[in-house]
C-alpha cells in the first residue's frame, strides 16, 4: 500500500500563466525513506501544501494510506502525519513545553513523555524557553520535536534541517531512523541538501518546474548517472595520447581535471564498461595505465544534470 | 473541543494584558462617574443644544447632560466606539493574517483541526475580551454610582443601563465581525485599512445620514452604527426597536462570521 498517492496534481497561478504544480504523480510506498528533491520555485512546497490541504489544487487526486481524502475538508487524515514545514513558525509567546501540550490536545493523543524527554536531551532543546528567544536552529529542534511528537504514519518534513549543525543534522537523521524502525512510519523528506537525501532515502523523486523528472531508488538513479574515472599514467606522454583517444572515441567524457600524469573526467554510465575494455587492452605510448578509480556520481552531479538545459551533454559538474 | 482548546490557548496567552486593559476601561468609567454633576453641566447642556445639528448628533443626538442618563450618553456611550472599537478593529483585522505572515498558521493546520474552527476560535477570543471589558465598564460604572455623592442611585433607571451595556457588547461584537471579515482574505495592513475605512465609512453614514440628500439617506440601514443608538433609551426611555437593533446586530454579525468562514475554508494559505 502507498502511505502517499498523488495523481495529475495541478496547481496554477495567474489563471494557468504560472504552473507551480503541473500534473504531478507520485506513489510513496508504506515505510519508505522519500526523498523530493529540486531548486527553489520546483514545486516542492507547492505539492507538500496541496496534500496537506493548504492550497487548492486546481485538479488531481490526493490519497494517503489508500483512501482518497479531500485534504482541504478532511481532517481526519492529520491525525497521522507528523508535519515540519520548510518555514517554521511557532508561537513568540509559547515555550516548548506548551506547544507540546497545545499540540497534543489539537491531535487529541497522550504524550509520550519519555520519547519527548529522550528526544529533547539528544537535540539539546530548551523546554521551558518562549521560542521568541531562541535562534533558527532551536526553532527548528523544536519543530522536529512537534513533528515527532506523536507515533504518525507519515513523516511530512520540508527541509527539516535547515538552521541545524552538522552534529544536529545527524543526530536528527538517527532519531528519524530509529522512530522509523519502531513503528515503520514513511518519510517524505523535502530537500536541497542533496548528501542527506543520497544518505538517508531509499528513493527519491525529482521534481523540475512542477513536473517530476525522475521517480527511482538512489542507487538506481546513482547506476543511470555518469561515473567518475581517476586514471594515473607513468609519463605525460601516456597521458596526451590518452587524452586524444578520449576526445576521438569518447565525445561525451567530460575532463574535470588534468594535472602532471593523472586525469579526472566524467562518462554516462553505458559508456563506462567499453572504455574499461579500451583501458585494459591498449597502451598508451607503450605503457598501460598505472593506476585507475572509478567512483558514482554523488547525488548533487545527478540532480545537477536533471538541472541542466536542454544541451547538456554530461555538463560541467562540480 | 478543538474549538475550545483553540479559543482557550488564545485567551490564556493574553488574559493578562485582557484584564489589564478591562481595569484600564473600569477605573475610565468610574472616573467618569465621579464627574457626573447636574448643576455644573446646566451651562453645557445649553451650550451643547446651541450647537449645530450634526455635532449633537455626533455626542449621541439627545443633548441632557443634567440627568445621569443623558450624561452617560453623551461622554461614555456616544464614543464607546471610540474608546473600544479602535481596539478590537486593530486586534480583529490583525489575528489572522498575522498568523499567515508568521507562517504559525501552518503549524496549526496540519493539525487535525477544521479551519471554521480556527476562525471561530479567534472570533470567540475577542467576543469573550469584549464581554470582559463590558462587564468591568459595568463594573465602574455601578462601583460610581453607589459610591459617589453626586450620583442618586434611586434615579437610575438600572434596567436601561444594563440593557445599554448589553447593546454596546452586542455592537462591538459587530465591529469585532466586520474586523475579522477582512482578516480572513487580506494582508494584515491592509486588513487594518479596510476595516477602519468601512467602520469610519459606516460612522458617517450612520451617524450623519440627516446631513445626505434625501435619495441615498437609505444608506445608513446599511450602517452597523445606525443600530446603535442609545440616546432615546437612556434619556427618553423609550423601549422602541432597541430589541429589533439587537436582534439587527446579532443577524448581522452573524453573516459575517459566516461569511468569514466561507472565504477562508475557501482561500489558499500561501508560502
Amino acid at each position: 500500500m502507498n502511505a502517499i498517492e498523488i495523481k495529475d496534481l495541478k496547481k496554477y497561478y495567474n489563471k494557468g500563466k504560472i504552473k507551480a504544480v503541473d500534473g504531478i504523480s507520485l506513489k510513496v510506498p508504506k515505510g519508505a525513506r522519500y526523498g523530493f528533491l529540486g531548486p527553489n520555485g520546483a514545486g516542492k512546497t507547492t505539492t507538500i501544501r496541496c496534500i496537506l490541504g493548504f492550497l487548492n489544487p486546481d485538479s488531481g487526486i490526493t490519497m494517503i494510506n489508500g483512501e482518497e481524502i479531500n485534504p482541504k475538508k478532511d481532517v481526519k487524515f492529520k491525525n497521522q502525519i507528523g508535519y515540519l514545514p520548510g518555514e517554521l513558525g511557532l508561537y513568540k509567546y509559547m515555550t516548548a513545553d506548551q506547544l507540546i501540550k497545545y499540540f497534543a490536545k489539537l491531535f487529541d493523543i497522550k504524550i509520550d513523555w519519555k520519547f519527548i524527554k529522550d528526544v529533547t536531551e539528544r537535540l539539546e532543546i530548551e523546554m521551558d524557553r518562549k521560542m521568541g528567544v531562541l535562534s533558527k536552529g532551536n526553532k527548528q529542534k523544536v519543530g522536529v520535536l512537534t513533528a515527532l511528537m506523536g507515533k504518525f504514519d507519515i513523516l511530512i518534513m520540508d527541509e527539516p534541517t535547515s538552521g541545524l549543525d552538522p552534529l544536529m543534522q545527524s543526530e536528527f537523521y538517527r532519531i528519524i531512523s530509529e522512530r522509523q524502525a519502531e513503528s515503520n512510519c514513511t518519510v517524505f523528506v523535502s530537500s536541497h541538501v542533496l548528501p542527506e537525501i543520497e544518505k538517508f532515502c531509499d528513493r527519491v523523486a525529482i521534481i523540475k518546474n512542477g513536473k517530476i523528472v525522475e521517480v527511482s531508488s538512489v542507487q538506481e538513479l546513482k547506476k543511470k548517472s555518469l561515473k567518475r574515472f581517476e586514471l594515473d599514467f607513468e609519463n605525460n606522454k601516456s597521458l596526451t595520447e590518452f587524452n586524444s583517444f578520449l576526445f576521438s572515441d569518447f565525445p561525451e567524457a567530460i575532463i574535470k581535471q588534468k594535472y602532471q600524469e593523472r586525469i579526472e573526467f566524467l562518462l554516462p554510465y553505458n559508456q563506462s564498461r567499453e572504455i574499461l575494455q579500451y583501458l585494459s587492452k591498449n597502451k598508451w605510448a607503450g605503457i598501460p595505465i598505472k593506476d585507475f578509480d572509478i567512483t558514482h556520481s554523488t547525488l548533487d552531479n545527478i540532480f545537477l544534470e536533471y538541472y541542466k538545459d536542454s544541451n547538456f551533454k554530461g555538463g560541467d559538474v562540480i | 473541543m478543538k474549538l475550545i482548546q483553540t479559543t482557550i490557548k488564545e485567551l490564556r496567552f493574553n488574559i493578562k494584558a485582557i484584564l489589564i486593559l478591562a481595569l484600564c476601561f473600569g477605573l475610565f468609567f468610574l472616573a467618569f462617574m465621579a464627574m457626573f454633576d447636574p448643576t455644573l453641566f446646566e451651562d453645557m447642556e445649553a451650550l451643547l443644544a446651541s450647537y449645530p445639528e450634526a455635532i449633537v448628533q455626533m455626542v449621541g443626538d439627545y443633548v441632557a447632560l443634567t440627568t445621569f442618563g443623558g450624561f452617560l450618553n453623551v461622554y461614555l456611550f456616544s464614543m464607546t466606539w471610540f474608546y473600544f472599537g479602535f481596539y478590537f478593529i486593530i486586534k480583529a483585522a490583525q489575528d489572522i493574517p498575522k498568523e499567515i505572515e508568521d507562517k504559525t498558521i501552518d503549524i496549526i493546520l496540519s493539525k487535525p483541526i477544521k479551519r471554521w474552527k480556527f476562525v471561530i476560535g479567534k472570533y470567540v477570543k475577542h467576543v469573550i475580551t469584549a464581554f470582559i471589558l463590558v462587564v468591568f465598564s459595568i463594573l465602574g460604572v455601578l462601583i460610581g454610582v453607589f459610591s459617589f455623592p453626586n450620583i442618586n442611585p434611586s434615579e437610575i433607571y438600572f434596567t436601561e443601563l444594563y440593557t445599554v451595556f448589553l447593546w454596546l457588547f452586542v455592537f462591538l461584537v459587530a465591529l469585532i465581525s466586520t474586523s475579522l471579515f477582512f482578516s480572513t482574505f487580506l494582508r494584515p495592513r491592509r486588513a487594518l485599512t479596510f476595516s477602519f475605512a468601512i467602520i469610519i465609512f459606516f460612522y458617517i453614514v450612520g451617524i450623519f445620514w440627516e446631513a445626505f440628500p434625501e435619495a441615498i439617506q437609505g444608506m445608513k440601514f446599511a450602517s452597523v452604527f445606525y443600530y446603535f443608538e442609545t440616546s432615546n433609551l437612556l434619556v427618553n426611555h423609550v423601549w422602541d426597536n432597541v430589541l429589533l437593533n439587537i436582534l439587527i446586530l446579532t443577524g448581522y454579525s452573524a453573516c459575517m462570521v459566516g461569511l468569514s468562514v466561507f472565504i477562508f475554508n475557501k482561500r489558499d494559505i500561501p508560502v
